[in-house]
C-alpha cells in the first residue's frame, strides 16, 4: 500500500510554514497559538450575549467593566491593548483589572481561527484537487469501521468528547502544548505532550491489534 | 473588525498548512501512530525546532512588536491536570486520529464525518465547565 504522506508537501517545507505561522501569531495578535482554548473562547462568546451584557450592576468594577464594553463596542478592539487590564486607566485594583480583563479579551474574535481552519483546508482541498468523501476520513478509516457509518460516526464523537474535555484538564492539545509549549520550554507541557502521544500511540496500536 | 480579520487569516494559513502537511488525514496519522511512516514525525521535530529557534529570537532580542503590543508568554507548569487531560485526549486522538485543530481541518478537507468529532470536542469543552465547578473544584486554567 502506498504510504499516504507522499500526497503532502516535503517535512522540511511543511514545518517550516507551521513554524512561520507559530511565531508570526504572537508577533501580530499577542499570544501564542493554542486552538483548543479557541473552543474554550468559542463557548464563552457565544454565553455572553449582547442581552446578557445590558444586566443590572451590582458593584463599582461590574459598572466600569459594563462602560468599558460599551467603549469597546463603540469604539472596536483596536483602541485597547489585547486583553490588558492595565491599559484602561483606573485599573489599578487587582479586582477591577480582572473584570476588564475578562471583558477586553476580545472572545468575540479569536474563535474567528476556527472558521479560518475549516477555510484553509477547503482552500487546499480544492487547490490539490482533492475528491471529497463524504462520510469516511480514509482507507484505515474504513479498515477499522468496517464501513460501519453509525459505528464510525458514534466513535468519532465520543472521542471529540475526550478530546476536548482532556485538553482543558491538560490546558492545551497539539499545537499550545506540542507546538508552542515544547517551544517555550515549558515543563507541563513536555509532560503533556508525553503522555497524549505515548496514549495515542498504543490506542492506534491497541484499535489495529484488536480490530485486524 | 480589524483583529476578526487577522484571526481569520492566521486560521486559514493555519488550515492549509496543516492539510497540505497530511496532519489531519487519518490515514498518514494512523501510520504515524504504528511507525509506518516518520512523514508527521518529522514535520512536527522540524516544526517544534523552528518554533523554538523563532520564539526565542523573540524573547531573547525584544524586537519591537507592531502597535507596541507585548507578547503574553504563558507558563504552563505541571498540575493536577497535565497527565490525567492528556490521557484522556490521547485516548480520543488514537481513536479519531485528530486534534481539537486537525478535526475542524478534516471537515473543511470535505469529510462531513468530521463534523460528528468537532460536535464531540465542543461538547467535551463544554463538559469541562461543570464537571470542574461540582466535581474537580481546581483552579481554571486555560490553554491561551
Amino acid at each position: 500500500m502506498e504510504l499516504a504522506s507522499v500526497h503532502f508537501w516535503p517535512a522540511w517545507l511543511g514545518g517550516l510554514c507551521v513554524a512561520l505561522i507559530a511565531v508570526a501569531y504572537p508577533v501580530l495578535t499577542g499570544r501564542l497559538l493554542g486552538v483548543s482554548g479557541l473552543y474554550d473562547l468559542l463557548l464563552t462568546s457565544l454565553r455572553k450575549r449582547p442581552a446578557e451584557e445590558t444586566q443590572t450592576v451590582s458593584s463599582m468594577a461590574e459598572l466600569e467593566a459594563a462602560l468599558a464594553a460599551a467603549t469597546l463596542e463603540a469604539f472596536g478592539d483596536d483602541v485597547v491593548a489585547d486583553g490588558e487590564p492595565g491599559a484602561v486607566s483606573g485599573a489599578s485594583d487587582p479586582e477591577v483589572a480582572q473584570v476588564l480583563a475578562a471583558t477586553f479579551s476580545p472572545t468575540r474574535t479569536r474563535p474567528l481561527f476556527l472558521v479560518g481552519l475549516i477555510l484553509g483546508a477547503a482552500l487546499a482541498s480544492l487547490s490539490a484537487g482533492d475528491s471529497w468523501t463524504l462520510t469516511s476520513l480514509g482507507s484505515h478509516f474504513d479498515e477499522r469501521f468496517g464501513g460501519d457509518l453509525v459505528v464510525g460516526v458514534v466513535s468519532l464523537f465520543v472521542s471529540g468528547c475526550m478530546i476536548g474535555l482532556g485538553t482543558r484538564i491538560a490546558g492545551g492539545c497539539t499545537s499550545g502544548h506540542g507546538i508552542s509549549g515544547l517551544a517555550c520550554f515549558q515543563v507541563g507541557s513536555f509532560v503533556s505532550t508525553a503522555t497524549f502521544w505515548t496514549t495515542g500511540t498504543l490506542v492506534a496500536w491497541l484499535f489495529f491489534w484488536g480490530l485486524s | 473588525m480589524k483583529q476578526g480579520l487577522l484571526h481569520l487569516t492566521f486560521g486559514t494559513a493555519f488550515g492549509f498548512v496543516i492539510s497540505r502537511n497530511g496532519a489531519a488525514d487519518f490515514d498518514a496519522m494512523y501510520e504515524m501512530f504504528l511507525f509506518r511512516d516518520a512523514h508527521l514525525f518529522v514535520v512536527m521535530a522540524i516544526s517544534t525546532a523552528a518554533t523554538t529557534a523563532g520564539l526565542w529570537f523573540l524573547r531573547t532580542q525584544r524586537i519591537p512588536l507592531p502597535g507596541n503590543r507585548p507578547i503574553r508568554w504563558s507558563f504552563r507548569p505541571i498540575h493536577r491536570g497535565s497527565v490525567i487531560g492528556a490521557l484522556i485526549f490521547g485516548v480520543g486522538w488514537g481513536v479519531s486520529g485528530a486534534c481539537p485543530g486537525t478535526a475542524l481541518v478534516q471537515f473543511g478537507s470535505g469529510h462531513l464525518i468530521a463534523l460528528s468529532t468537532v460536535a464531540g470536542v465542543i461538547c467535551g469543552t463544554w463538559l469541562y465547565g461543570p464537571l470542574n465547578r461540582h466535581v474537580l473544584k481546581w483552579p481554571l486554567t486555560s490553554c491561551e
